[in-house]
C-alpha cells in the first residue's frame, strides 16, 4: 500500500554509504542481494486493488442473492450457513491455488477475482452462521467467527485486500461490541474500551514503525490504522457508551494520554531516535502535543500522527488519511464542545494563533528553509 | 496473490525509503551510523522543519478562518452592523497587504490571498444577514465567485482554485434550484452543465500544466476534477439505463455527453497525457454503466426473484471487472516500458 515519494534509488543510497565509508566494498554484494530479495514481488497498484474489491463486492452479493433465491441454503439454519461458508472458502483457496504463477494471463486474473469473490461469500456465510448460533450474543459471534476465519486464512490466502478487510472487520466488530453491549463488561466497559484502544496503539507502534515486520503484515498495519481512526471518530462523535437504555459517560483522559505519548514517541522516531527529543525544536513539538491533550483533541492528535507517519515512511495513503480526517475532527471537536459559538470562535482563533506562533518560531530559527 | 512479479529488477529502479533502511538495520546488515546517515539523506532535518512550518501555517490559518466564521454566525447583537462589516473589510485588507508584503511566490502570500477570498464570502454572508433583501442564496455565491476571480487568476495556487471551483459548483446548483425552475424535460440538464463547467477547468488544467505551469502538475488537481465530472454525468446515464422509455431530452443529452466524456478521457489519459489514475477512474465508471445496463437487461428477461438472474449477474460482474483489470495492467506495463 505504499506509494513512494523519494527520488533517491537504492543504488544511490548504497553509493552514498560507500562514499561515506559506512559500508565497505566487500559488504555491498550482501546488501544488494538482500535488497533485491526483498523486492521480488510488488503489490498491485492501489487503483487495481480498488477495482478488484468493487468487482468482488458486487459479485459476492449477487451470489448470495442466488443462494437465497435458489433456496440452496437455509439462511435460518446456522449449520447450513457455516457448512456452505466453509465450502466457499475451500473453493476460494482451490481457485487461488490453480490460478498459477503467470500473473499477466486472463486465466490468472479471472481465477484470482473469482477466488476473492468466493472468499467474500464464504466468510459472510460463515460469520452469519456464527451470529445465528450465538443468538442474543450475535455480535460476539461475529467477532469470534471473523477472528477464527481470518486466523485460518491469513497466511494461506495471500491477498492483501482480503487480509485488510478481514482484520478491519475484527477490530470494528470488537469496538461495536464493547461500546454497545454493556451486559458483558458492566461497569468495566470503560476499562475494556481503554484496553482495546491501548492494544490498537501498541499494534500500530509495532507494525508501522518496526523494521523487522514482514510485508505480509502490511494489510494488518493499515487495517489497524483505519480502525484507530474509526475508534477515535467514535470518541469524537459519541460522548456515551452502552446500549441506549444503559448508557454511561466515559472519560477521555486515558485516550488523550495514550495518543499524546504516541505522538511524542513518533516525533522522536521520525527524527531518528528518542534521544533527539532533548533538542529544543522537538521539545517544543512535544509541548505542543501536551497542549493538544490538555484541550482534549484526540482526533487532531491522531491526524498529526498519521501525517508524520506518512511523511516519514513515504506513504501517501497515510498522509492522505491524516489530511482528510483533520477537518472532520476539527469540525466534530468544536461541534461537540458544550460552549457558545462565541467562546468556540475564541478557542479556534486562539489555537490558530498558537500554531502560527509555532511557525514563527521555526522561521526565527531558520528551520523552515528547503535544503 | 494480488501482487506482480518484478522483472528486470535493478537497484536503480528501487526507490530508497525508510522501510528499506529499517529492514537493513533490523537485520543488522547496516550499522547504526549507516542507518542514521541514510535517514538523514532521505529525510534531512531541515526538510522536516519546512514540512512542519507549512503544516502549522495551513492549520493555523484554517483554525483562525473557522473561528471568524463561528464568530459572525453567532451574530452578536452588541456589535453594530458597521463594526461587523468594517472589521471584516479590515481583515480582508490586512490579508491582502500582508500577502503583498510576502509576495505570491511564497506559500504564506498565497495562503493569505486564500484567506482574503474566504473572508469575502463571510462579508457577503454578514451583509445578507444585516440587509435582509430576500435575495436568493445563489446571488451570494455568484458575487463571491466573481469578486474573488481576479485573485484566483493571479495567485497560481491550486488550493485557491479548488475553493473557487467549489463556490462555482454551489452557485450553479443553487441557481438551477432557485432561479431556473426547470421544466420536467430539462430538469436533468444541471448534471450536464456541472460536468461541462468542471470539464472546462480540467481542460484548462491539462493545457496549462503541459505548457509548464508547475503549480498545476500535482496529480490531485486532476483527480479532484475527474471524479466530480464522471460522478455528475453518471446520473443522467443511469437514469437513461433504468427507464429509457421515460428519458427526457436532458437525460438523452446527458447520456450522449457521458459517452463523449468517457471516450475523451480514455483517449486523453491513455495516449495524450498518460495517467493510470485518470484512466482507472474512467474504466471504473464504464464498468458501473455496463453493469447497470446488463443488470437491467437481465431483470427484464428474468423475474426479479429468479435465482438464475443473480447467478448470471455475479458471473458477468466477475467477467467485466476481470477484463477491466487485465486491460489496465496491460496499459500500465506498456506505460512502464515507455517510461511514462
Amino acid at each position: 500500500m505504499s506509494k513512494y515519494m523519494t527520488h533517491i534509488s537504492a543504488a544511490g543510497l548504497l553509493d552514498s554509504w560507500l562514499k561515506a565509508g559506512l559500508v565497505s566494498q566487500a559488504e555491498t554484494a550482501r546488501l544488494e542481494n538482500f535488497i533485491l530479495a526483498q523486492q521480488q514481488e510488488q503489490e498491485l497498484a492501489l487503483y487495481l486493488r480498488i477495482l478488484v474489491s468493487i468487482g468482488a463486492f458486487i459479485a459476492s452479493f449477487c451470489f448470495i442473492g442466488f443462494l437465497s433465491a435458489a433456496e440452496i441454503i437455509n439462511f435460518n439454519s446456522e449449520g447450513d450457513l457455516i457448512f456452505w461458508g466453509l465450502i466457499f472458502i475451500g473453493a476460494a483457496l482451490f481457485f487461488a491455488k490453480i490460478s498459477g504463477d503467470r500473473d499477466h494471463t486472463v486465466k490468472h486474473s479471472f481465477l484470482i477475482q473469482s477466488a476473492f469473490c468466493l472468499m467474500g461469500v464464504g466468510k459472510i456465510l460463515f460469520i452469519m452462521g456464527f451470529q445465528e448460533m450465538f443468538g442474543a450474543n450475535g455480535g460476539w459471534g461475529v467477532t469470534l467467527s471473523t477472528l477464527l476465519v481470518t486466523l485460518a486464512t491469513y497466511h494461506i490466502f495471500r491477498m492483501s485486500i482480503d487480509r485488510f478487510l478481514s482484520t478491519l472487520a475484527i477490530f470494528t466488530s470488537l469496538l461495536i461490541n464493547i461500546v454497545s453491549d454493556e451486559r458483558f463488561f458492566g461497569d468495566a466497559t470503560e476499562i475494556m474500551l481503554n484496553l482495546f484502544f491501548l492494544l490498537q496503539i501498541v499494534l500500530a507502534a509495532i507494525l508501522l514503525t518496526h523494521g523487522r515486520v514482514k510485508k505480509d503484515y502490511i494489510p494488518l498495519a493499515y487495517a489497524n490504522a483505519f480502525s484507530l481512526c474509526i475508534t477515535v471518530i467514535y470518541f469524537t462523535v459519541q460522548s456515551k457508551i452502552g446500549a441506549w437504555d444503559h448508557q454511561q459517560n466515559y472519560d477521555l483522559t486515558f485516550v488523550n494520554l495514550s495518543l499524546t505519548l504516541s505522538l511524542i514517541g513518533l516525533i522522536g522516531w521520525a527524527a531518528g531516535s528518542l534521544e533527539k527529543l532533548q533538542t529544543e525544536p522537538l521539545m517544543l513539538a512535544a509541548l505542543g502535543a501536551v497542549v493538544l491533550a490538555i484541550v482534549s483533541a484526540p482526533g487532531v492528535i491522531l491526524s498529526i500522527c498519521l501525517m508524520i507517519l506518512g511523511y516519514a515512511k513515504h506513504e501517501k495513503l497515510l498522509t492522505l488519511m491524516g489530511i482528510l480526517l483533520m477537518p472532520q475532527f476539527i469540525f466534530f471537536y468544536y461541534y461537540n464542545l458544550d460552549l457558545s459559538l462565541m467562546v468556540k470562535s475564541g478557542i479556534l482563533v486562539g489555537s490558530g494563533l498558537v500554531l502560527l506562533a509555532g511557525r514563527g518560531y521555526l522561521a526565527i530559527k531558520k528551520l523552515d528553509r528547503e535544503v | 496473490m494480488d501482487t506482480q512479479k518484478n522483472t528486470n529488477l535493478s537497484l536503480d529502479a528501487i526507490p530508497a525509503n525508510r522501510r528499506l533502511i529499517e529492514e537493513l538495520s533490523a537485520h543488522q546488515i547496516i550499522s547504526a551510523d549507516a542507518r542514521e546517515y541514510g535517514l538523514e539523506l532521505l529525510y534531512p532535518a531541515k526538510n522536516w522543519g519546512l514540512w512542519a512550518a507549512r503544516l502549522l501555517l495551513v492549520l493555523g490559518v484554517a483554525l483562525i478562518l473557522s473561528g471568524i466564521v463561528y464568530f459572525f454566525a453567532f451574530n452578536w447583537a452588541k456589535i453594530t452592523p458597521a463594526m461587523k462589516l468594517g472589521s471584516i473589510e479590515m481583515a480582508i485588507f490586512i490579508c491582502l497587504a500582508v500577502s503583498c508584503f510576502y509576495g505570491l511566490q511564497k506559500l504564506s502570500g498565497k495562503v493569505l490571498l486564500l484567506s482574503a477570498s474566504v473572508l469575502v464570502g463571510v462579508f457577503l454572508a454578514v451583509f445578507g444577514q444585516i440587509y435582509q433583501t430576500g435575495a436568493d442564496a445563489y446571488n451570494l455565491f455568484m458575487m463571491w465567485a466573481l469578486l474573488t476571480l481576479p485573485w484566483v487568476l493571479i495567485a497560481d495556487f491550486a488550493a485557491l482554485w479548488m475553493v473557487w471551483l467549489t463556490i462555482g459548483n454551489v452557485f450553479l446548483i443553487l441557481y438551477w434550484e432557485q432561479a431556473v425552475s426547470a421544466a420536467h424535460e430539462s430538469e436533468m440538464m444541471i448534471f450536464s452543465c456541472l460536468a461541462l463547467f468542471n470539464a472546462l477547468f480540467l481542460g484548462l488544467r491539462e493545457y496549462f500544466s503541459s505548457k509548464g505551469f508547475h503549480w498545476l502538475e500535482d496529480q490531485w488537481t486532476r483527480v479532484v476534477l475527474v471524479l466530480p465530472i464522471l460522478g455528475y454525468i453518471l446520473i443522467p446515464t443511469l437514469a437513461f439505463i433504468i427507464e429509457p422509455s421515460r428519458a427526457t431530452t436532458s437525460i438523452i443529452f446527458g447520456t450522449l455527453l457521458s459517452a463523449l466524456i468517457h471516450a475523451a478521457f480514455y483517449f486523453l489519459y491513455r495516449h495524450k497525457l498518460p495517467d493510470m489514475w485518470g484512466l482507472a477512474t474512467t474504466v471504473l465508471s464504464v464498468c458501473i454503466i455496463l453493469e447497470s445496463a446488463i443488470f437491467k437487461g437481465i431483470t427484464e428477461i428474468f423475474n426479479d426473484t429468479d435465482a438464475l438472474a443473480y447467478l448470471l449477474m455475479g458471473a458477468i460482474t466477475l467477467a467485466i471487472f476481470t477484463l477491466a483489470i487485465i486491460k489496465l495492467r496491460f496499459i500500465a506495463k506498456e506505460m512502464e516500458k515507455k517510461h511514462v
